[in-house]
This record gives structure tokens, C-alpha cells and sequence, in this order.
């Protein structure tokens, strides 16, 4: 939609900005990207900020619900002595699963919604409409952060340790971002046309937390449908953070490397479509 | 800005911008196709009907160019596209066709305020404010006290939360970070009058600071006076169209004469004889000067000042009417049909030749034709004193589509010139329309076809070779 060409002459005003009609394939301009690095910084910061605003217990809150849920099936399993499979401290393996998998549902509600969000804006000022998707990301990722803390100290108290596989956790955690922002993308533009999208998401997601091997072990599922359970990438991914994190698990590059080739799909797909409905969005909005 | 250089840099150019919405009727879409709509334009499918009949074109062929330093101002009426116009140059949204080029930092301000956060503080909201803008945190820094001090605002209150303050605090706020932008072009919707009066005098300042800092500035304006006051050029806008880009001050009046709709009939003197009428300042019938409070607001060019009138004038003007080939005053014509332009004047002294004429401008002031008297005969004819009707037919097929405005005059040919008693500019205003559907006219089958006029004419074609 708009190509920035920076002209030779020494003026300082040499920026031509050049405003055509959209192509079929919109192209990202990083460069643009670059330029506006300082709103999408303070736009990620105002969202942290905003959160938990007017509020004592921010940190609490942002532990809290997987904290009481850890809890809930922790008191769950010892009562009804049902099996998990999992061969490590529950509430260690219950937490680090849960708070992953809020993460990515955070992140892909979120940016789904995020169009609307910041529709008094994009109304009324230009800006890369990639902004608001990658804003939400980031403040996130930082809530994510946040809510690891209380996995250390109760790492520290079980006296597990992670394996050699813990160089791999940056990895992991970049394909779950992908992952999410791409899904939440394709939403965001097809919450355009009718918000029942957004819904779908939720629900989606909702049904993919029992699908997924965050509360019980993979060995649960059967061997021969084992193939099936993973084709949701979430499942390699959450085993992936469980090999990085704890020393016990083998890492499992199968089912990872085609979470990872998912996750890549899947953002080209969202991309796409966040792209060419971003031509028209002030006026759809 | 370095020296001025010393050809003028185009700060602004728009070739061609057309911008088309699709109405989008809610609910007549089925449910699973507004679903699966996104899925299905993701693949180039969507079969979205493109009827003419759901399509509105906002901008239409606009073309302009503004340079560095020129003080722009959009009017036009609500819906004319000037809104339209300045979220395409400021990239909200995108042409449908066409192509515009903007040399220099830009900012755009459609609103005051846009983006202001009341949980955040003031001071929070000066810096979110102007990353917005795409001003970087140093730059922002720099100017934090000066947009502090210019919006008045004491400085405790400053790390206050924005929710907090009146509405006067959080405008004056948010106006002062758009004036400390300082860009090299400005979009402005609306020349904003925020605070009190010693708030808006300062606003106006700053405004007027900008200008001879030589920035250019592009605004839309309802206010004629605020157009004039601001701005040398001035571009006025209707249905899409650009109707007329010319000085401020000749725009502005032309807009709002035409606001005040066709004038197609106009009378001046009072029901009267010829032999009892005592011309009088106020009925103005010798230039409309001050005829009949709708008054006549441009100068013609083609009327110099050697061309007097003559004094004592020996006609007066009564009344013109645009009328219909059934003689019926007519409101709006289409171009296939006749006009007549009917005078009544009278002839206050006996023996003169008096000769009615006419000169028909477009809506761009531009003089398409003159229409004087031409039957030999009857120009030499001294007309006796008394009242006097004429009626000069416009053939069909001659007007293009527009406002057209008529000026009339009652003249005297003496020796190759012209003794002139009554001159009227823009006595007569007129809308003609496009043809009826099914109706021939010289457009043919072509959307539109330009020209000052736009005459029927007919073609031969005969082949020559055959293959």
C-alpha cells in the first residue's frame, strides 16, 4: 500500500512517501516497522501498565489463576486418585503447562481482538497496523515472564532441574509465540466481517486445553492414536517445554519440528490475511 | 526547511484519486457467507456482485498539486469526500485508484485528542501521544517542557492521571502536543478552537507561527472566514469532484453563493410603470450591487474598468428567469433540453436601441460563450419607452453538466462598441444534469466526457478498404 523511497537530494525533507492503491500482496515494510519501534515500545508498556491498573496485588493476580487451577487439579488428583501419567512433581508439570497454555491463548484472544481494540485509532492516525497485534504480544510475553517466577521457586523446592535441552527454551517459547500470533491474526481479520470469529477462537481454545497435554501426560492417549493426538501442534510444543524445563523428558524433535513447521504456516497464513485486510480496515472497522 | 529554493518543491501531489465504497448492507449477506468471507477473498474468489447500484464513489478523479509552504484549505458540503481526501494523503485508508506523493514529515490531526488514555498521567500521555505521531522519545523529551508551558497546564498536575482533568485540561493538552509536532506538512480537520479565549488566541499564534515557519498546511473547513484568514488557495469539493481550486477568497464566495442553491429567477424592481418608477440606491437594478440581499459577489474579469456604465441609464433591468420550452420557470434542466433565459427590463427613454445579452460561465469561472443580439433587423430597431420581454434559447446539447452561471446585461451598440445601462454578474445560476437514462447525448456511452461545452454533433464513417 505504501513504499517509502529516500531520495538522494540533501534536503532534510527528502522522504517521498507514495500512497497507491493496494496491491494483491501488501508487502511488510520492517523498515517502517523500525521507525515506529518507539510507539509499539510504548504501546506494549501501556498495556502492562493498564492491566493491572488500580490494583494492589497486579503480581498476584498475574500468578494467581494458575496458581488456584494447579491447585484445583492437584487436590483433584489426590482425591480421586485418578492417573496422569506424569512421572514428575504434578503441580510442577499442572504449572508449567497451564501457564504456557494461557499464554498462547492470551495471545491469540487477544490479538484477535486487538483490530478492534485500537479502532478509535487506526481511525484516526496512521501507523503499521502491525503495531497493535505485536503490542499485545509483547506485554504478554511479559506477563508470562511474570508468571514463570513462581515455577523457579517451586523447581527449587522439588529439587527439579532442567537438562541440557534448557538451551532449547527460547526456541520453544518463539514457536509458541508465532504459533498464537498467527492464529490470532487470520481471527483478527476474519473478526472483521463477523465477530463471531472471536468466539469460535475462545471456544476453540477452551476444548483445546483438554486436548492438549497440559493437565495429563501423552502417555495417556493410546499408542495408535498417538499420531492423531499430536497433530495438534500444541501438543509437541507443550512436550517441548516440559523436555527443556525438566531434566526427565526426551526432547521431542519429531513431534516439535512439525509444531515448528505449523507454527510457520500458520503466521504466513495469518500474515496474509491480516495484510489484505488491513487495505481496507478503517473502513470496515 | 533550508533556504528557500528557488523553484517551488510540491509538498503535496494528487494525481487522479479516486476512492469507491462498497455499500454494505447489513443483514442481506447469509449468515454462512459473512462467515466464510474472509476465507473466501483470502482466495481471490468472495464473488462480491459489483453493481453500480452498491457503489458510491467518494473522490472522483481528484487531482491537485500543493507546494511547500501553500496554506490549502478543503471545503465543500457534507459528503463532498474532503474528510475522504485527507485519510487517503494521511494513509488511514487507501485509494481505489490513483496516485498521491507527499515530500516532508506528515502529520495528520482528524481529531484532537485521538489516542489519549485518561488512566494513564499526563505526562504518560505526552509521550504515547507523540510516538503516535511517530516522534521519538528524545525529540519528545526535548519539547516536554514546552508543551507542558503552552498548554497552561500547572506542572503539579502533570503526573496526575489524565481522568482527572476537566475537558478543557485534557484538550489544551492534547492540542499542544499537536502543536509541538512541528512537521513539514499538516493535515487538520477543522481548524481546532479548543480552551477559552486567551487558550485559542495562543492556538491561533501558533498556527500563524507555522505558517511563516513556511509549513504547509492542508485543512477542511466549514467556516468561510477561517478559509479565508488562513489559507491564499483553496479547494472546493463536491460529490467527489473537484468543482473549483483557485484563491481562497474567490472560492469561498463562489461556495457559499452556491450554498445558497441556483438563483434562477431574480426580480428587481418594485411592481412598477415605466413611467412611475424612481430608481432607487437599494433596488441596485444597475449592477446588482445590493440586488435583493443575494447580492453579486464576483467581480467579472471580462468587466474592466474603462467599461462605465453609461449615466444616465436609459433601461433598467426587471426581471431574468431561466424558463423551459413550455415557458415555465425552470429549476434544473438536463442537457437534452432547450433553456431559455428570459428577460424583462424596460426602456426608460424613447428612440434607444437596447439589446439584451448574456455571457454563460462553467462552475470554474470559466467564460464558455457569450450570446448577443443577432438579428440584423430588428438590432437597429429603436425601441419605443415601455416594458420589453425576450427570451434567448439555448439549444439542447450545447451545456455540459454543472452549475452554470449567467451573467446579463442590456446593452446599445454605438459604433462598434458598447454603451452598457444594466450589467448584472451571476444574475442567473442554474444546475444541468446529465441526460435521462435511454436518452442520447454527446457523453455517448462514456462515463464522462470533459470539455467547457458539450455539443451533439454527427459523425460519418465510410469504409474505405476492406480487407
Amino acid at each position: 500500500m505504501v513504499e517509502s523511497s529516500k531520495s538522494t537530494s540533501q534536503a532534510p525533507a527528502c522522504e517521498e512517501i507514495v500512497i497507491r492503491p493496494p496491491g494483491a500482496f501488501a508487502r511488510v515494510s520492517y523498515r517502517e516497522l523500525c521507525h515506529f519501534r518507539g510507539m509499539l515500545w510504548r504501546k506494549t508498556q501501556q498495556k502492562i501498565r493498564l492491566q493491572y491498573d488500580d490494583m494492589w496485588l497486579g503480581f498476584f493476580w498475574a500468578v494467581a489463576r494458575p496458581l488456584i487451577m494447579v491447585f484445583v487439579f492437584w487436590a483433584f488428583r489426590g482425591l480421586s486418585q485418578a492417573r496422569t501419567g506424569v512421572t514428575i512433581p504434578y503441580p510442577l508439570y499442572v504449572y508449567s503447562g497451564l501457564t504456557v497454555w494461557f499464554y498462547f491463548t492470551e495471545v491469540s484472544t487477544g490479538v484477535a481482538k486487538s483490530l478492534f481494540r485500537d479502532a478509535g485509532l487506526i481511525q484516526k492516525v496512521y501507523f503499521p497496523r502491525l503495531i497493535s497485534p505485536l503490542s499485545h504480544l509483547f506485554a504478554e510475553t511479559y506477563n508470562l515472564a511474570l508468571s514463570s517466577l513462581p515455577l523457579l521457586v517451586m523447581m527449587a523446592i522439588y529439587g527439579e532441574y532442567p537438562g541440557w535441552c534448557l538451551i532449547l527454551l527460547p526456541l520453544v517459547l518463539a514457536q509458541i509465540m508465532l504459533l498464537g500470533l498467527g492464529l490470532g491474526m487470520m481471527f483478527s481479520s476474519m473478526a472483521l466481517s463477523s465477530r463471531d470469529w472471536e468466539r469460535v477462537l475462545k471456544f476453540g481454545l477452551y476444548i483445546g486445553l483438554w486436548l492438549s497435554p497440559v493437565i495429563y501426560s501423552v502417555d495417556m492417549i493410546p499408542k495408535k492414536h498417538e499420531l492423531l493426538y499430536l497433530l495438534n501442534p500444541m501438543g509437541g510444543s507443550l512436550l517441548a517445554i516440559r523436555a527443556a524445563l525438566f531434566g526427565h523428558f526426551e526432547f521431542p524433535w519429531a513431534s516439535w519440528l512439525y509444531a515448528v513447521g505449523f507454527s510457520i504456516v500458520l503466521l504466513a497464513v495469518g500474515l496474509l490475511m491480516f495484510q489484505r485486510s488491513e487495505r481496507n480496515l478503517a473502513d470496515r472497522i | 526547511m533550508t533556504e528557500p529554493s528557488p523553484e517551488p518543491v510540491i509538498a503535496i501531489s494528487a494525481k487522479d484519486l479516486s476512492k469507491r465504497y462498497r455499500l454494505e448492507l447489513g443483514g442481506q449477506k447469509a449468515p454462512h457467507l459473512a462467515l466464510l468471507s474472509p476465507l473466501l477473498r483470502l482466495f481471490g474468489g468472495g464473488a462480491q456482485r459489483k453493481t453500480a447500484s452498491n457503489e458510491f464513489w467518494a473522490l472522483h478523479g481528484v487531482t491537485f498539486e500543493v507546494k511547500q509552504g501553500d496554506r490549502v484549505a478543503v471545503i465543500g458540503r457534507n459528503g463532498a469526500g474532503k474528510t475522504t481526501l485527507l485519510k487517503i494523503l494521511s494513509r488511514i485508508v487507501p485509494p481505489t485508484s490513483g496516485e498521491a506523493r507527499i515530500r516532508g514529515r506528515l502529520t495528520s490531526l482528524l481529531e484532537v485528542g485521538t489516542g489519549f488514555n485518561n488512566a494513564l498521567t499526563g505526562r504518560e500521555n505526552v509521550f504515547v501521544n507523540a510516538s503516535l505521531h511517530g516522534l521519538s522519545k528524545r525529540d519528545t523529551a526535548e519539547r516536554f517542557d514546552q508543551i507542558v508551558e503552552f498548554s497552561g497546564i500547572d506542572s503539579r498536575f502533570i503526573d496526575m492521571r489524565v481522568k482527572h482533568y476537566s475537558s478543557g485540561m485534557r484538550l489544551r493538552l492534547a492540542f499542544s502536543i499537536a502543536a509541538h509536532l512541528d512537521p513539514d506538512i499538516m493535515l487538520l480537520d477543522e481548524v481546532p478552537a479548543v480552551g477559552d479565549m486567551a487558550f485559542q488566541e495562543k492556538c491561533l499564534e501558533r498556527v500563524e507561527g507555522m505558517m511563516k515557519a513556511k509549513r504547509t498546511i492542508m485543512f477542511v473547513s466549514h467556516d468561510m472566514a477561517s478559509v479565508t484568514r488562513f489559507c491564499e488557495r483553496a479547494i472546493w469539493l463536491e460529490q467527489g469532484h473537484v468543482i473549483l481550486d483557485g484563491p481562497s477568497k474567490d472560492v469561498a464566495l463562489a461556495y457559499s453563493e452556491q450554498a445558497r442553491k441556483a438563483v434562477t429567477a431574480r426580480r428587481w424592481t418594485p411592481e412598477s410603470t415605466v413611467s412611475g418608477f424612481q430608481p432607487s440606491p437599494a433596488d441596485g437594478s444597475r449592477n446588482g450591487a445590493a440586488a435583493s440581499g443575494s447580492g453579486q459577489l464576483l467581480d467579472e474579469p471580462q468587466w474592466k474598468a474603462d467599461q462605465t456604465l453609461q449615466e444616465p441609464p436609459s433601461a433598467e433591468m426587471v426581471s431574468v428567469c431561466v424558463v423551459g420550452s413550455d415557458g415555465r420557470e425552470l429549476k434544473a434542466a438536463t442537457v437534452d433540453q432547450r433553456i431559455g433565459i428570459e428577460f424583462v427590463y424596460d426602456v426608460l427613454r424613447d428612440g434607444k436601441v437596447v439589446l439584451p445579452a448574456a455571457n454563460f460561465y462553467t462552475p470554474d469561472d470559466i467564460l464558455m460563450f457569450t450570446a448577443v443580439y443577432t438579428d440584423p433587423t430588428y438590432m437597429q430597431r429603436p425601441k419605443k419607452r415601455g416594458r420589453y420581454l425576450s427570451i434567448l434559447w439555448v439549444p439542447p446539447h450545447l451545456l455540459s453538466p454543472g452549475a452554470i452561471h449567467v451573467t446579463v446585461s442590456l446593452t446599445t451598440p454605438v459604433s462598434g462598441k458598447l454603451e452598457r445601462h444594466v450589467v448584472i454578474a451571476k444574475a442567473l445560476s442554474f444546475e444541468v444534469y446529465e441526460a435521462p437514462f435511454g436518452v442520447l447525448s454527446a457523453r455517448g456511452t462514456y462515463r464522462d466526457v470533459k470539455g467547457v461545452v458539450r455539443p451533439l454533433l454527427s459523425w460519418e464513417t465510410r469504409a474505405l478498404d476492406l480487407a
